[in-house]
Order: structure tokens, then C-alpha cells, then sequence
């Protein structure tokens, strides 16, 4: 991983590529297949590998600071494929032309590791909201604010224990707002699509439509049980996504908002948990940070 | 917070109830022994002879399997309402049974 930016070496591969077939902000898109080609013949990163990578970075459902700025079918956060790399292009977005400037040293480092952590790859390291960790690093402050996802929704856990650097499993949740006669999801957990969360919905809804037995398990471990077992409190749900995210469940006539809410909630993907270790404590990554002559971190400032 | 580590267990009772001959292992295993623990998923064996029974079930469950890939793979991975399930397909271990949801569940014995 690099210093200067907390990126890996196939990430900052990337990014040179795209400029090197003239990929910048500013300049036109560029088609993927040519940034291919360029990983192909200098990285021997063959376009099986390196395509999905692309779409990772630039992907604002993966990361809040997205380093590519694509056109065309990139995928969607329904869970669609992107088109194939022939009818797509793509170029640097500013945030991605400041990290490869600050990879060849023509800027300052910037914090891209410490706000992106590892999770939006299936590594252990939760993101943080970019305005907090880069306050926190301008400041000589010693706290980012609690992990904060691109894709909003709720974080629970330890998030103390995860902050003194110790190991803590947090439950990642969608956002639940309640409406007269219905349950609205308005925002999804890192790496939970949308098409995934209505199918699940829909069959648990089916699995729980007749009338069934009460949970026993309702209260052990001394906490909230689920109502795994009772009908769900929940008739139907239909994704009236458009532009935002707003999967709706209509509730069964007299079912309570809280209980429905609970119901909701035990539903995976609803929520999904995830085990997650920062590589030092939050404080001490912030003050090892180096920001050498600051000069990424207020070009990074002004970007955001 | 919700008692998260209840759906498992709950995917267990589902399983059951449709009819999979699955005997729940690992960390669910031992939270249905015992409350220690914290599963983040439910770990079943089935025998290869009750593999179709155990892919029935999972289709009432809307969950797309086929016993042929089931059986070629051994070891597969489902993503289901409650949470992620992984089949392994082998001989059962020892178990006993534990009521959830008034539906008896096939859990192995500790080792």
C-alpha cells in the first residue's frame, strides 16, 4: 500500500493508465478498452482482473471519493453489469488526478487510505467520512468521527473497540424511515445491492405470509429477539427507486411501525455484518499520517 | 440492537421445517449448545443422499440451488433471507436436537 496515498499498487497502476492514453479531467473520456490495453501490455493485468477493478473506483456506492469518472453502463446500484469495456469510456476524476500526482510527488500525500479503509474490497478497514478525517488531520485533531459508509445507512458495534485498534464486529444497516402505512429503505449497506435486498425481502415475506408459530427466541441473550417465526408484519414490498434508493414495504393492516421495523431489520441483507480491525488506533493513524508539505491535503480540501 | 445471531438459528428452524435433513455445525452449532459465541452464518452438513431434499427446501426458502452442482461442489455457499448459509456435503456428525421454533433442529454434539 502506498504512503502517499493508501492506495495498492494495482489501484495507482490503474490510475497511470487512464492518463496515460490521455484520460484526465478535463480531456474527453476515453475508451476502456485502450486503458486495458495499456494494463495488459505494461502490467500484465489482463482485462478479466483489471474491469472489475475499474468499476470499483468508480463507483460513488463503493467509495466517497470515487478516482474514475465514467460514461456509459458502469454498473448500477441495483446490481446491474456494466456494459462490456467496448462501450464504455472513462478518465481520471479529479480526486484520482490528485492521487497519481501525489504517487509521482507532484503533490503532497493525500489521505485516500485513511478515509476508504478496505471495506468496499472485502478488506477489514471501514471508511470515514472524508470532511472529518481530513479536519482531523489539518487540526492535529485525534478523532474522524465514527465509521461512515458512501452508501449512508447505519453502523453498530464497538465502534470504541474498533477506534482503540481492537477487532469488533459491526452491523451494517439500511436506513428504515417510517411513512403512514409503510416502512421506506432510503439507504443500503457497502456492498448490498438493491435488486438483493427487495429479492430477500420478497422471499422472507413469502416464507412468513400464513399465520405461524411465535418466536421462541424472542428475548434470548437477554436482548431484543426477532419475530423470526410470527407473520410477517410486512404484506409486500416493491423498489420505487429512481434516482435515490426507496425500496418500500407496505405493512399489514394494524402492524406496529417498531415492531415492523424490527422485522425489517432481521432481514438480510437489511442488515449484514461485517468483522473489522483498523490496522493502529484511529488516533495513532492520524497523527502518523504524513502530509509532507500539506499540499494534497489542501488540494484535496478544496475538492470536496 | 437486534439478537442478530437468532437468524441463523431461525434459517436452521426454516430448513428443518421444509423437510432438509441437515445437521447445523460450527459457530451456530455452538450457540445453539450453549449462547456462547456470535455466528455471522449458518454452517450445515447434509449427506449426499439427502442433497435434493436439502435443495426443495431451499426453493421454498426462494433460493435457487441444483443438486448436481451441490454434489459436484461439496462445499457451496448460499445467500438467503436470513442471512449466508454454507452446505458442506459429507458424512453427518453426531447430533442432538434443539427446539427453535418448536421445530426440532439437528445440532452436532460437541467435539
Amino acid at each position: 500500500m502506498s504512503a502517499r496515498t493508501g492506495l495498492g499498487a494495482l489501484e495507482v497502476a490503474v490510475l497511470a493508465a487512464v492518463a496515460e492514453v490521455g484520460g484526465r479531467p478535463g480531456a474527453g473520456h476515453r475508451w476502456t478498452t485502450h486503458v486495458l490495453d495499456v494494463l495488459e501490455s505494461e502490467q500484465d493485468f489482463g482485462a478479466r482482473y483489471a474491469y472489475p477493478l475499474l468499476q470499483d473506483l468508480a463507483a460513488p456506492w463503493r467509495r466517497h471519493l470515487p478516482l474514475l469518472d465514467p460514461s456509459g453502463n458502469w454498473g448500477t446500484k441495483h446490481g446491474d453489469p456494466a456494459a462490456d469495456a467496448r462501450y464504455t469510456e472513462v478518465r481520471l476524476s479529479e480526486v484520482g488526478a490528485l492521487a497519481l500526482a501525489a504517487e509521482r510527488g507532484e503533490a503532497g500525500p493525500v489521505p485516500l487510505g485513511l478515509v476508504e479503509g478496505s471495506l468496499y474490497r472485502d478488506g477489514p478497514v471501514p471508511p470515514f467520512a472524508p470532511d472529518r478525517v481530513l479536519e482531523a488531520l489539518m487540526t492535529g485533531g485525534a478523532d474522524a468521527g465514527p465509521p461512515v459508509l458512501p452508501t449512508g445507512g447505519t453502523v453498530e458495534g464497538d465502534i470504541e473497540a474498533l477506534l482503540a485498534g481492537r477487532r469488533a464486529r459491526l452491523r451494517l444497516g439500511c436506513t428504515v424511515v417510517v411513512e403512514p402505512g409503510r416502512l421506506v429503505l432510503t439507504e443500503i449497506p457497502l456492498g448490498v445491492t438493491i435488486d438483493l435486498l427487495v429479492e430477500h425481502l420478497a422471499n422472507r415475506i413469502a416464507v412468513q405470509r400464513a399465520p405461524r408459530h411465535t418466536s421462541s427466541l424472542a428475548g434470548c441473550d437477554g436482548v431484543d429477539g426477532i419475530p423470526g417465526g410470527a407473520t410477517a408484519p410486512v404484506l409486500d414490498v416493491r423498489d420505487e427507486s429512481l434516482f435515490g434508493i426507496r425500496v418500500v414495504c407496505v405493512l399489514r393492516a394494524g402492524a406496529d411501525p417498531d415492531d415492523a421495523s424490527r422485522w425489517v431489520r432481521s432481514v438480510w441483507p437489511v442488515t449484514v455484518e461485517v468483522d473489522c480491525r483498523l490496522p493502529a488506533p484511529m488516533r495513532r493513524r492520524l497523527a502518523a499520517w504524513d502530509g509532507g508539505d500539506g499540499s494534497g491535503l489542501a488540494a484535496l480540501g478544496a475538492l470536496l | 440492537m437486534l439478537n442478530l445471531p437468532c437468524r441463523q438459528a431461525l434459517l436452521a428452524a426454516e430448513l428443518a421445517r421444509c423437510g432438509a435433513a441437515v445437521v447445523v455445525v460450527g459457530g451456530t452449532a455452538r450457540w445453539l449448545r450453549s449462547g456462547a459465541g456470535r455466528p455471522r452464518d449458518l454452517d450445515v452438513v447434509v449427506g449426499p443422499s439427502s442433497v435434493p431434499t436439502l435443495v426443495r427446501a431451499l426453493g421454498s426458502l426462494g433460493v435457487a440451488a441444483r443438486a448436481a452442482a451441490v454434489l459436484r461442489c461439496r462445499d457451496v455457499r448460499f445467500a438467503t433471507g436470513w442471512g449466508p448459509l454454507d452446505v458442506f456435503v459429507d458424512g453427518c456428525p453426531p447430533s442432538t436436537t434443539v427446539l427453535v421454533e418448536g421445530v426440532p433442529v439437528a445440532v452436532m454434539v460437541a467435539g
